[in-house]
């Protein structure tokens, strides 16, 4: 099945930002050279230099417009870093971005309106983004007057069609305060407000995670409903796979910062070729009470921030399969299928992916 | 609104009965007897008893409090032992000159800790907040009247740069009293010469003052500012592309007021204790003075009156409080109308 290629709407290139941090630590220093006064670690008046944290390294990647693309990861991969750089929120150290052609940086500083005008944010915490003083109206309403869409009279007609268009009753939210709305509802206004403008692309920072299990697929519908209808592209965050099978057409594996797989998802679902997509499926909950946690693909440890040493993988010392040639280099993405590519030194040789085979059959 | 005011307003009575009960009960239990400071150090039991006598002092509690209460509904608040003077008149000549100086150390406090704490929590980790939290810290561990009496010591008498401290104007260039208020009356009267005096007798006590309100309001600011700039909507409110002025003033600014104005309410009560030193240490003329005085000397009458007035003024400084808490945040006014 191939796609046709689409043009691109969001395109980052090398993308680099590390942040500095006094909880991470350091590798420990080589055993020569920082000595003092016979042996002693020399002391430091104001503490360890902060460590050096990455939160994204080289990360490449590309949105067809009209298209969802999928980035996962665990809590820390750097996939909100990268949403706040693509929304002009965060600078990277290092890197381009560009929105249709256009530099975002130069956008976001010399004309920041026109910017937001095409791109807009879905939040997380549908109850923290709204502010809690604001009723509905004037919630939606604020982003119409700032953007100079309409006079007052026509933004109120603007409202009403924006909460239609979410499938929320205007006469009866209207007026209502954030806490007088539930969970999807706040999280529906929440998707109102960033259409209102009617922009051209949406980053949705782990859009239904906050939700209940029952409105998170209304919630979806509404998403996938709103991008054939409106022609918006997605950069759509979450760590809930589900999710982002349903939703996406290309997936993004960030693993500490870096790209680790990308490809279409069927394929990445159905053969990962890099072992951490591969642990995330495999730990991804099954609604069978049969059903056995695989852990023949399972990392060690927990994701730790402390400072890579050297150049090896980022995976080292958590990959069920490391071998030695892990921690001397760092392995380079590699094609392994059709616009799917993997940063793995073993990607050739792993075995085809099939958790859920030792699954317990029903008694 | 009219409602919420309205509701707000009905508790207060409510509240001064009990104020008046509890004063009037813990002055009573306290020892000591206001018959023997007016007798006069030397006076035999036998006038002591006279004069407990005619101030009523020899009747149970009960009947006490019913003359005491029923002379209150008549806005009479007794005699001070001492003076022999109404306590009310007194009361009625001090007032002004506590208000004047809590008025201008609360502003001045208020004007220096508020910027000082939104300016800390806008540039976290920086200069600004290091110093702005530095201050805070001296400002909330350093006892009030000591920080006075370091100000008297390096500018009254080590560079003279202000007047002694000694009340609220240099001897002899007191304006002629109209409102009480020093500072308004040398404005009306037109008398510059007053209003330099009474201006410069002010300004070591106001920052002395201020200092008490200056501490814990830049705290709080700081750190109310700091997590209100971190949460969604406010990051939301900057992609939509609302410009960053307006965000930190109407997103920002008006979200992070909230915990300031609880901590407002807070400090209008440590105000009074900060005032009582304040006044000892600059012999300013105001109510402060005249409670510690009053409780040196055993004296009910004025030390009830005080209770009373002081928990008035609280209880409608707080009311005016939650009002503007209410305008800035409507989820308050809505609470408990069965919305």
């Amino acid at each position: 099945m191939r796609t046709e290629p689409r043009p691109v709407i969001l395109r980052i290139e090398d993308l680099n930002k590390t942040f500095r941090s006094r909880a991470a630590r350091r590798p420990a220093p080589p055993a020569t050279g920082e000595r003092w006064l016979g042996g002693l670690r020399r002391p430091r008046l104001l503490g360890e230099p902060p460590a050096r944290v990455p939160a994204l390294e080289g990360v490449s990647l590309e949105v067809p417009r009209g298209s969802v693309v999928g980035l996962v990861g665990e809590s820390g991969s750097g996939k909100s870093t990268l949403a706040r750089c693509v929304m002009g929120l965060t600078t990277p150290d290092s890197g381009s971005m560009q929105f249709e052609g256009r530099d975002i940086s130069t956008w976001v500083s010399e004309t920041p309106l026109k910017y937001r005008r095409m791109v807009q944010m879905v939040f997380q915490h549908p109850d923290l983004a709204l502010d809690p003083r604001f009723t509905v109206a004037r919630t939606i309403g604020e982003i119409l007057a700032i953007h100079g869409i309409g006079d007052r009279q026509d933004r109120a007609d603007r409202v009403a069609h924006l909460l239609e268009r979410v499938h929320l009753d205007p006469a009866q939210v209207m007026h209502r305060l954030p806490r007088q709305l539930s969970g999807g509802q706040r999280q529906r206004v929440v998707i109102a407000r960033a259409i209102a403008v009617e922009p051209r692309f949406l980053v949705l920072d782990e859009p239904t995670s906050a939700l209940d299990a029952s409105v998170q697929s209304r919630v979806l519908d509404l998403l996938v409903e709103l991008r054939e209808t409106g022609g918006l592209s997605y950069l759509f965050i979450s760590h809930d796979l589900e999710v982002v099978r349903f939703v996406s057409q290309r997936v993004v594996v960030l693993y500490r910062g870096r790209v680790v797989e990308e490809g279409p998802t069927e394929q990445i679902f159905e053969d990962p070729r890099h072992p951490y997509t591969r642990a995330l499926l495999a730990s991804a909950p099954v609604p069978d009470p049969h059903h056995r946690y695989d852990d023949r693909y399972a990392l060690r440890g927990e994701l730790q921030h402390d400072e890579i040493a050297g150049d090896s993988c980022v995976l080292c010392g958590r990959c069920p399969l490391e071998v030695e040639v892990c921690a001397q280099r760092r392995p380079e993405p590699v094609p392994v299928g059709d616009g799917h590519i993997a940063a793995c030194h073993l990607t050739a040789e792993l075995p085809p992916y099939a958790a859920g085979t030792r699954a317990v059959g029903t008694a | 609104m009219t409602a919420f005011v309205v509701r707000r307003l009905a508790t207060i009575p409510l509240v001064l009965v009990a104020i008046i009960l509890l004063g009037f009960l813990i002055t009573n239990v306290l020892p000591g007897n206001p018959a023997e400071l007016r007798a006069g150090q030397y006076a035999s039991a036998e006038v002591i008893e006279r004069t407990e006598a005619s101030m009523g002092l020899d009747q149970p509690w009960y009947t006490q409090l019913r003359v005491y209460a029923g002379n209150l509904l008549q806005g009479d608040l007794g005699e001070n032992a001492l003076t022999g003077l109404s306590v009310a008149d007194e009361i009625s000549a001090r007032w002004p000159a506590t208000v004047e100086l809590s008025v201008v150390g609360f502003l001045l406090g208020l004007l220096v800790g508020l910027p000082l704490g939104v300016l800390a929590g806008m540039r976290e980790n920086t200069f600004w907040d290091h110093g702005g939290r530095l201050i805070a810290v001296l400002g909330v561990s350093l006892p009030v009247f000591w920080v006075g009496l370091l100000l008297v010591y390096f500018f009254y008498s080590e560079l003279g740069w202000a007047p002694p401290p000694t009340g609220r104007a240099q001897i002899g260039t007191e304006p002629t009293e109209i409102t009480g208020f020093y500072m308004l009356d040398s404005v009306l009267t037109g008398d510059m010469a007053a209003l330099w005096s009474s201006a410069k007798s002010l300004v070591l006590p106001s920052i002395t003052l201020a200092l008490v309100v200056a501490a814990p309001i830049a705290r709080i600011a700081r750190s109310a500012v700091l997590e209100v700039r971190g949460r969604e909507y406010v990051t939301m409110a900057i992609t939509s592309g609302i410009p960053a002025r307006v965000v930190l003033r109407s997103y920002i600014l008006r979200n992070a007021m909230l915990p300031v104005l609880t901590m407002m309410g807070i400090l209008l009560g440590y105000l009074i204790g900060g005032n009582i030193l304040v006044e000892i240490v600059f012999a300013w003329p105001g109510l402060g003075g005249y409670a510690f005085e009053s409780i040196s000397n055993n004296d009910f009458a004025p030390v009830q009156a005080f209770v009373l007035i002081t928990a008035l003024a609280i209880l409608l400084l707080n009311l005016v409080l939650d009002v503007v808490y209410a305008w800035l945040n409507p989820r308050v006014r809505y609470a408990g109308t069965g919305d």
